[in-house]
């Protein structure tokens, strides 16, 4: 019977082939010998590149468009089993009550929001980035020992609209520290290959302010807004419960990176470094956690 | 011999060895801490020669680190004195980074080793043992936060930040407080934003109020100095960093407030129950409870218990607490936090006793911790506890989960005249046929059980709420501040005679780009102005450069 796993399944090899295509792509063009108005103006010289007759780029995109719209669908049908689930009974709810459902959505909102901003950052490596980040969490998902797939209704202690406001800010912070993730990763990857300075600035650049725009949303997603939920629900705002204090590390690890960048005027490689070893710690809050303690924040 | 100590002394403070013996500590730690049965903490915490080596040499080159400490402090203080130093100290990035990489490994201590607040003492020491679960609750690891070196990380760690955000604030103030100047034409150019425009030079008067007039229009501050227009807006934006710091603090200390003033405790209550509320002179009287469950499912949709105050001996408010949406009179908030049936304390049960000969000695029932007596052949006999699913790890005896899955009762048998134990044993409801557990002359059947329904209501007084709420919605609009607003200045020279406008713009951080940019075309707007040349591209492009002030 299909169901919204069967739409998470057909999005999952889109990914992957348009993380595919955007390889191709990165290898088979070349940089641009055309001065174009934008390199005489001299914003994006290094960032312009010349397509290729097969157009590898365009047609990963187009691929990524469609395994978003399958993953619509997808985050769609779970709302409804959701809904089903527990008889239309609550008023305000987003399919993100499980460790499966989290990585679903996540691997929809991403991709959908490069899909819309990708005219304004084209950037190279930043879509076999997004896709390639969508199809690890989609391959997470489909395991179910890590991430169990049943739907059941919601359990009382997540029934609440601070749910929503909570979830969406940890998930939009998140995202953020992934892009801020993918970009330092090709920054690394770049930098040992040796590619111009101008484009390792460039990359810098977006995973700083990627990173320095989730922080907050983090923060206040998790310390703040998590904590008045937290108050409402199990009567303490902070109880050192595992996974607060792991989003509390988290969070501190991107003070510390915004504090190297913006005080001590790290760059480079080592705010790069520093960018992938927070966003691990990021991913131990995230998954990681679940599976070595019990926690208040234990829902599968 | 001197050299030989001083080599000593170089190679175990440098950072390499250093390093290396912390993360070999490190790496035993999680490992004893995370897999017990692997590295056990007895072992891993001076157990054999090799762990006390590591120790030893850990001690060693730590002790040499801060011998070298001590000594700069004492230079310094010689120097420059005691105020100057400690300043020094508190104000220091270092100490922060040390502070804040300790705190770092205490969360992830907490989150490998579960802490007491969530976890049953019977869990844990069915996890570590108990000789590894003495030594590591000795040490502090199942209460980690409430520890006194944790206290005094955290302390010490405030002190770092607060000394931080004076020294800041003080900055900021200094910044504030720095009126912006005229500057020479030429120095524009090298401003990362700036242009040039060609006029009339008959039109100049016009064109000046037309560019205060549009400058003004979007917020920014106007006025005229040595022949140049100054412009500037939200130089404020500067405190916002402050205000978030000291916010940060002041929410540090709501939670000293709550944890200090303020109580949170839990209490299991049965039906018809009235009970005090600490600190308080009203009661609470619990009239019913029951459990929800999603329409046409068995799933639970809500737990709920009413409640109802009763004040000078009159009921002055009723109401339902569930989850999510707790009852609060007076301050107290009552939260629904558990719901079932309690069987380790409330459990009643039914026993069958033979003697070993097959002798039915009849049933017999008594609630946990309470005796039933057969005078027959003199023995009382006690129902030590009873658990409703028996499982034995590391030779302890628990229950794993709240539900009738394997149930198990332990009897003390007692010589009824002389009140003498005479032995112990355990009766199995799935499993009469074990009964030995030490010889005796009788058999024991658990035949029923029973527990009451309890409804378990957490209480919380808070008075450090307010505080943090404030403390939180500051944080959120300073966060915000900083993001969106960015102190901006534009300097605005008109050369009459020759008939240029040149403009030079920088932000205090940021990309002042596309605002430079459309207050240009707003300025365009009227026609009063042409470009003069296509600009010079590395002046275009704003945003690539970020001016730093601290």
């Amino acid at each position: 019977m299909i169901d919204s796993t069967f739409f998470f399944f057909l999005s999952t090899p889109g990914y992957f082939l348009a993380l595919l295509f955007y390889l191709f792509g990165a290898v088979f063009t070349r940089p641009s010998k055309k001065h174009t108005a934008e390199q005489t103006l001299g914003i994006t010289a290094t960032l312009v590149r010349q397509r290729t007759e097969i157009g590898w780029e365009q047609m990963a995109l187009w691929i990524t468009r469609l395994s978003v719209l399958l993953a619509t669908v997808g985050v769609i049908w779970r709302t409804i089993e959701l809904g089903t689930a527990s008889n239309w009974a609550l008023s305000v709810f987003l399919p993100v009550t499980s460790t499966y459902e989290t990585l679903t959505f996540m691997a929809w909102l991403i991709p959908l929001v490069y899909s819309i901003l990708e005219r304004h950052y084209r950037f190279p490596g930043v879509g076999a980035i997004i896709t390639g980040i969508a199809f690890a969490m989609l391959v997470v998902a489909a395991s179910p020992a890590i991430a169990p797939r049943q739907v059941a209704p919601v359990v009382p202690s997540l029934q609440s609209y601070w749910l929503v406001i909570h979830v969406l800010f940890m998930i939009v912070g998140i995202s953020l520290f992934t892009v801020g993730f993918g970009a330092a990763l090709l920054l690394l990857w770049r930098r040992y290959r040796g590619t111009e300075p101008a484009m390792l600035q460039k990359l810098e650049e977006l995973s700083y302010k990627a990173n320095a725009l989730g922080f907050p949303f983090y923060g206040i997603g998790g310390v703040i807004f998590g904590g008045i939920w937290a108050k409402q629900a199990w009567g303490a705002y902070w109880e050192w419960d595992p996974k607060e204090t792991a989003m509390l590390i988290a969070w501190l690890a991107y003070a510390v990176y915004l504090h190297a960048r913006m005080r001590w005027g790290w760059r480079d490689v080592r705010v790069a470094w520093l960018s992938v070893a927070a966003y691990l710690v990021v991913l131990y809050t995230w998954i990681g956690i679940n599976y070595f303690v019990a926690s208040l924040h234990s829902f599968t | 011999m001197k050299a030989f100590a001083r080599d000593v002394s170089i190679f175990f403070s440098s950072p390499w060895v250093v390093g290396a013996l912390l993360a070999l500590a490190l790496v035993g730690l999680i490992l004893s801490l995370s897999q017990p049965h692997i590295l056990p903490p007895t072992i891993f915490f001076a157990g054999v020669w090799y762990t006390r080596l590591l120790w030893l040499l850990l001690v060693f080159s730590l002790g040499l680190l801060l011998a070298k400490g001590l000594r700069t402090a004492a230079r310094l203080i010689a120097q420059r004195g005691l105020g100057w130093t400690v300043h020094h100290f508190l104000t220091s990035i270092r100490l922060a980074i040390v502070l804040i990489a300790l705190l770092v490994l205490i969360g992830l201590i907490s989150t490998i080793v579960p802490q007491l607040a969530f976890n049953r003492e019977i869990d844990l020491l069915t996890r570590y043992g108990p000789e590894n679960y003495s030594l590591l609750r000795s040490w502090g690891f199942f209460t980690i936060f409430s520890t006194g070196y944790v206290y005094g990380i955290i302390a010490l760690f405030v002190l770092n930040l607060f000394a931080c955000t004076l020294k800041r604030l003080r900055a900021s103030l200094q910044y504030v407080r720095l009126p912006m100047r005229a500057k020479q034409p030429e120095a524009f150019a090298h401003m990362p934003c700036y242009r040039e425009f060609s006029f009339e030079p008959a039109r100049s008067t016009s064109l000046w109020e037309h560019v205060r007039h549009t400058l003004q229009s979007r917020g920014f501050r106007v006025r005229e100095e040595g022949g140049e227009l100054l412009a500037e807006r939200w130089r404020w934006e500067r405190f916002s960093i402050d205000v978030f710091h000291v916010s940060l603090l002041v929410a540090i200390g709501a939670l000293v407030m709550t944890n200090t003033l303020g109580y949170d405790y839990l209490q299991i209550n049965y039906k018809g129950d009235v009970f005090s509320v600490r600190d308080r002179n009203f009661q609470v009287r619990v009239d019913d409870f029951w459990s929800e469950n999603y329409p046409g499912t068995d799933r639970v949709m809500d737990w709920k218990t009413k409640l109802t105050v009763i004040e000078n001996g009159r009921e002055v408010k009723s109401g339902i607490t569930e989850v999510n949406h707790p009852f609060t009179y007076r301050g107290v908030s009552i939260y629904q936090a558990a719901m079932g049936e309690d069987w380790l304390s409330g459990a009643r049960v039914t026993v069958r006793v033979q003697k070993d000969d097959g002798t039915d000695l009849g049933e017999y029932s008594a609630q946990v911790n309470e005796y039933f007596v057969l005078p027959e052949v003199g023995i009382a006999v006690k129902v030590g506890a009873f658990l409703p699913d028996f499982a034995l790890a590391n030779g302890v005896a628990y229950s794993k989960t709240q539900r009738l899955l394997n149930p198990a009762a332990y009897l003390e048998v007692y010589d009824e005249k002389s009140g003498a134990q005479l032995f112990r044993t355990w009766t199995f409801s799935q499993l009469p046929e074990v009964q030995l557990v030490v010889e005796n002359p009788y058999r024991f059947y658990l035949m029923g059980m029973v527990a009451p329904q309890f409804t378990g209501l957490e209480f919380s007084w808070d008075p450090g709420l307010p505080v943090a709420y404030v403390a939180f919605a500051l944080m959120i609009m300073m966060l915000i501040v900083n993001l969106y607003f960015k102190h901006q200045m534009i300097w605005l020279h008109m050369d009459e005679e020759a008939g240029i406008l040149r403009l030079g713009g920088r932000s205090r951080k940021g990309d002042f780009g596309p605002t430079f940019q459309s207050l240009i075309e707003k300025i365009h707007e009227r026609g009063l102005i042409q470009q003069m040349s296509q600009p010079r591209p590395e002046l275009v492009s704003v945003g690539e450069r970020e001016e730093h002030h601290t």
